[in-house]
């Protein structure tokens, strides 16, 4: 048995598995006791995981679950008050088993379950991607991973730095959260992506709505939730070893990841986990896109006590990587066969290269009337280095040096739930570093900087028969402290900003009937001017631009309604979510080309200026799944988004264009050898941006294109509980030449050609 | 348990205010920098055969902000030759660029490119590999007109490609406009 934390609802139209109905006669059946007092527990709720089906407990704790196929299940047993947990069981003659629940507060977490359980459900619309889904991605970036979620799109420079965009949304306006802690790696350059490698973590979820109130001003537009699976309490050593390889790019990735309990020490137990990453130049369909090489190396460490009364959780997480960035990207270059070179592993200028620490130490205390207690501190290190061609000294001289170090320390109380009512309340402060480490001789892009942030916030929730009511509010404080030289001169200017932050959330979530709900949350958001957004100024080589600053700069406001709509009728043959968005920005902060050009001597480069502006961003997302016939499932995939500047109706620049995407998918569980095969078609369709001003933008968005791509999995069991898993996935199959909107790239090459990718694991 | 309770909790408080205090105060106030990589001024100086005359094209961001502030152009007489020299400069610095380019000169290439004039221009000087440079060069005019006359330098360009202008990083990317022969 593994306690996993449940919170799920997988919208992923090729992850739903249904039984077949056949002719089958087993049962399943017990007793479910408190494990704390031994007492049998009335009314659980039991379900099959990846079903609607289920059973619930009588008045004396005794469950059956009847009419099953032989197989192996996932039982989800959850009771109000209690920490769901999942049991598997193999199913091949009636089994009885008795089930202990912890009986205790339920988690309260800022995610809603969609469609299949009915407990802990909160107004924002959520997606999740399980263990199998990051399994199958292994060896892919985090961006490519949630590239396929309807409502994310990605921000992308060239196939290696790749950043998620929420409902249009991204960089500093989207908090990317790890184990607990949010990610601070200079998100606000476009080309400065998560660092984290999908291994290390368990699962991720995408939180599509304003997330301010819980994680202040940088989750304006929502969250990407990550997680590294809770430590184990349970005997024996378990782990993975894995391998993956990428035929575009030639790459390959070699994962290996232990854990296990601690025998002398009760509920506690370590993990760690390790993945290394090479690759060399990727391919686009006729030429070699030439330095976009990785190496990449991530490891994680975990250890913690986990008890019903009080847990204790120490993480540290490293992620070094050396990343090659296109060679010859430059305006007055052309990129194509007879310009490109051959294939190459080796990185050289222009690169970047990153180091991220984090590390963290959280506990948990169960006070008897006022509820559970959290305790967080953790600590980032990002330090970031940018190499090019240097003229007048070695090329192992970054032109850009910078040392980001933040403290974040938190109090979380999840209080005891009175009647209808369940909440958390916290007290937040965080201290942020920025330090320019000199000897690059060139000017910083961004200056030294020190910030304080303090917040205190509340998120309630009163819970009836068929909705629940979701509030909250939050107030930040913020003092920031900048030493800057401006260019062309040699003094030290000195500045401070102060800034007080309020966020609330109001939402409802509605169960129309057994198969159709709605959720409904409107938020509000406050964010204040980013250092880059301040004092940015003068030329960037590296995106040839010339950036202007405007300390003027006053924070923004911003509004943001989500609604969704999720039916599953039929018993779930049907399943149809969609959500949709509309976010009022006031004083939206956004680089702006001017269309106006700044002459220097390097050449000449388009002035952007930071502007404030009120806007308006809305949007649909649809996903789809028809179960056509048993295990055969049909899926369809809409998102739409529209940015505008309030008032004069002008559209906004980079917004993603109107994306479709249909397929087909076969899932079986329990074929022959196999506890789980997979396979299935996708083919996905990109529109032009229509909405542009013209001639602002150094080239007009590109045309339209489309996709196909094929996977193939399988877990085949092996004994004693290990399993093997392997899988190949080809995307983009008919080596299409395209060009996307959002690649920054797009300027100079065009986007990768066909690619190829097999992954092997074994699972003990 | 009881103990390791009582201990962990202080210790987390502690930590945090520890870590807090020791990184804030660490001095972050900036050095001034010496901009390594600028290029404030560009001068190519254009010799008359025969009177030894020179014609001046210059262009200077004076302050080393990256922005080209004074630019200038001499008329050049019609139907000439001429020996030409370009050189680079930091001004700020007073470094002389072009000594480095020369030093580096494999992996340096000027193209010149003239636009509704009548101008042409052969670059005479040679890398170790037999490869143009483009630091020194003879040129020649036509009748008279006004037009645009551009000089890239291009770092690690591949000079045996089809088009070796289009390859490589740019170093230098600067059009004088209005240059006039009369």
């Amino acid at each position: 048995m593994r306690f996993k934390c449940f919170l799920t609802g997988i919208l992923l139209s090729m992850q739903i598995i249904v039984f077949a109905q056949d002719d089958c006669h087993l049962s399943v059946s017990g007793v479910v006791i408190d494990h704390h007092d031994r007492r049998p527990l009335e009314f659980t709720n039991i379900l099959i995981k990846g079903t609607q089906r289920g059973a619930m407990s009588d008045s004396k704790g005794h469950y059956i679950i009847e009419h099953l196929c032989p197989g192996t299940y996932t039982f989800i047993f959850s009771h109000l008050g209690c920490e769901p947990i999942e049991v598997e069981m193999e199913v091949n003659r009636d089994v009885v088993r008795e089930v202990y629940l912890e009986h205790h507060e339920e988690l309260l977490e800022q995610v809603v379950i969609q469609g299949l359980h009915k407990e802990t459900t909160t107004s924002l619309s959520v997606v999740k991607l399980d263990d199998q889904v990051l399994r199958e991605a292994s060896g892919k970036l985090i961006g490519e991973v949630l590239e396929g979620i309807s409502g994310v799109n990605v921000l992308k420079t060239g196939p290696n730095i790749i950043k998620p965009i929420i409902h249009g949304l991204h960089s500093n306006r989207i908090a990317i959260i790890n184990n607990g802690v949010k990610m601070e790696g200079q998100q606000w350059g476009s080309e400065h992506a998560p660092s984290v490698n999908t291994f290390l973590l368990s699962d991720i979820s995408v939180v599509k709505g304003a997330a301010g109130v819980r994680y202040g001003s940088d989750a304006v537009g929502g969250l990407i939730v990550m997680k590294p699976g809770l430590v184990p309490v349970e005997d024996g050593l378990n782990g993975s070893v894995g391998i993956s390889g990428e035929m575009n790019g030639r790459g390959g990735q070699l994962s290996l990841g232990l854990a296990s309990s601690i025998k002398r020490l009760e509920f506690s137990g370590w993990a760690i986990k390790a993945s290394a990453k090479r690759s060399g130049d990727r391919r686009s369909p006729d030429y070699f896109l030439n330095n976009t090489g990785v190496r990449e190396i991530a490891t994680s460490i975990d250890w913690g006590i986990r008890k019903w009364k009080w847990g204790v959780d120490v993480y540290f997480s490293q992620f070094n990587e050396n990343k090659g960035i296109l060679k010859q990207a430059d305006f007055s270059n052309v990129i194509d066969e007879s310009t490109a070179g051959p294939f190459s592993y080796a990185i050289a200028t222009p690169r970047q290269l990153l180091d991220h620490y984090l590390g963290k130490v959280s506990g948990y205390y169960r006070l008897k009337k006022l509820g559970k207690l959290n305790m967080n501190y953790s600590f980032q290190k990002d330090l970031r280095q940018e190499f090019d061609n240097r003229r007048s000294t070695d090329d192992n001289i970054p032109i850009l040096h910078m040392d980001l170090r933040t403290h974040n320390g938190e109090l979380i109380v999840e209080q005891h739930p009175v009647r209808r009512l369940r909440g958390q309340f916290g007290l937040q402060g965080n201290f942020q570093f920025n330090y320019n480490v000199p000897g690059t001789g060139v000017n910083p892009l961004i200056p030294n900087y020190k910030r304080y942030r303090s917040g205190i916030f509340t998120i309630q929730k009163l819970k009836y028969d068929s909705s629940e009511i979701e509030f909250g509010f939050r107030y930040d404080y913020q003092f920031m402290n900048v030493k800057r030289i401006p260019g062309g001169s040699q003094i030290v200017v000195e500045s401070t900003h102060q800034y007080h932050q309020f966020a609330g959330l109001i939402g409802i979530t509605y169960e129309l009937n057994e198969w159709a709900r709605i959720n409904t949350n409107v938020g509000s958001g406050f964010k204040p001017p980013g250092v880059n957004e301040l004092f940015s100024d003068g030329l960037h080589h590296g995106s040839r631009v010339y950036e202007e600053g405007n300390p003027d700069l006053g924070p923004e406001t911003s509004v943001k309604w989500v609604g969704s709509l999720s039916l599953t009728p039929w018993n779930g043959r049907l399943k149809l979510d969609a959500t949709g968005h509309f976010n009022f920005v006031y004083n939206y902060i956004y680089l702006y080309p001017t269309g106006d050009t700044v002459l220097a001597i390097s050449g000449i480069f388009p002035r952007f200026r930071y502007i404030q502006e009120n806007v308006s961003i809305s949007g649909l997302d649809i996903d789809l799944s028809v179960t056509l016939f048993s295990d055969f499932y049909f899926n369809g995939q809409l998102a739409m988004v529209r940015g505008n500047i309030f008032g004069t109706g002008e559209p906004l620049i980079y917004m993603p264009s109107d994306r479709y995407k249909l397929g087909w998918s076969y899932i079986r569980k329990d074929w022959g050898a196999t506890t789980l095969f997979r396979a299935g078609m996708n083919w996905s369709w990109v529109s032009r941006q229509k909405r542009f001003v013209p001639n602002v933008d150094f080239l007009d968005p590109p045309p339209a294109y489309h996709t196909m791509q094929v996977f193939i999995s399988t877990e085949i069991k092996l004994k004693q509980g290990r399993r093997l898993g392997l899988g190949v996935s080809a995307d983009n199959i008919c080596n299409t030449r395209y060009k996307e909107y959002l690649d920054y790239f797009r300027y100079y090459a065009f986007n990768t050609g066909a690619e190829l990718n097999l992954h092997l694991e074994f699972i003990f | 348990m009881r103990s390791l309770i009582k201990t962990v909790y202080p210790t987390l408080l502690f930590a945090f205010a520890a870590a807090l205090f020791l990184t804030a105060c660490d001095d972050d106030t900036p050095v001034p920098i010496n901009e390594e990589e600028l290029i404030t001024t560009l001068i190519v100086t254009f010799t008359e055969n025969g009177t030894a005359s020179d014609f001046i094209l210059r262009s200077e961001d004076t302050n080393g902000d990256g922005v080209v502030d004074i630019a200038s152009t001499d008329t050049l007489p019609a139907n000439s030759s001429f020996t030409m020299a370009v050189r680079l400069r930091n001004d700020i610095d007073n470094e002389e660029i072009t000594t480095e380019v020369a030093a580096e000169a494999d992996e340096h290439l000027f193209c010149f490119d003239a636009v509704g004039l009548n101008l042409s221009i052969v670059i005479t000087d040679m890398d170790t590999n037999g490869q143009p440079i483009g630091l020194a060069g003879t040129a020649t005019t036509g009748n008279a007109g006004m037009g645009s006359f551009s000089v890239l330098l291009k770092h690690e360009a591949s000079k045996d490609a089809l088009t070796p202008c289009t390859t490589g990083e740019t170093d230098v990317n600067y059009t004088f406009t209005g240059l006039v022969i009369e």
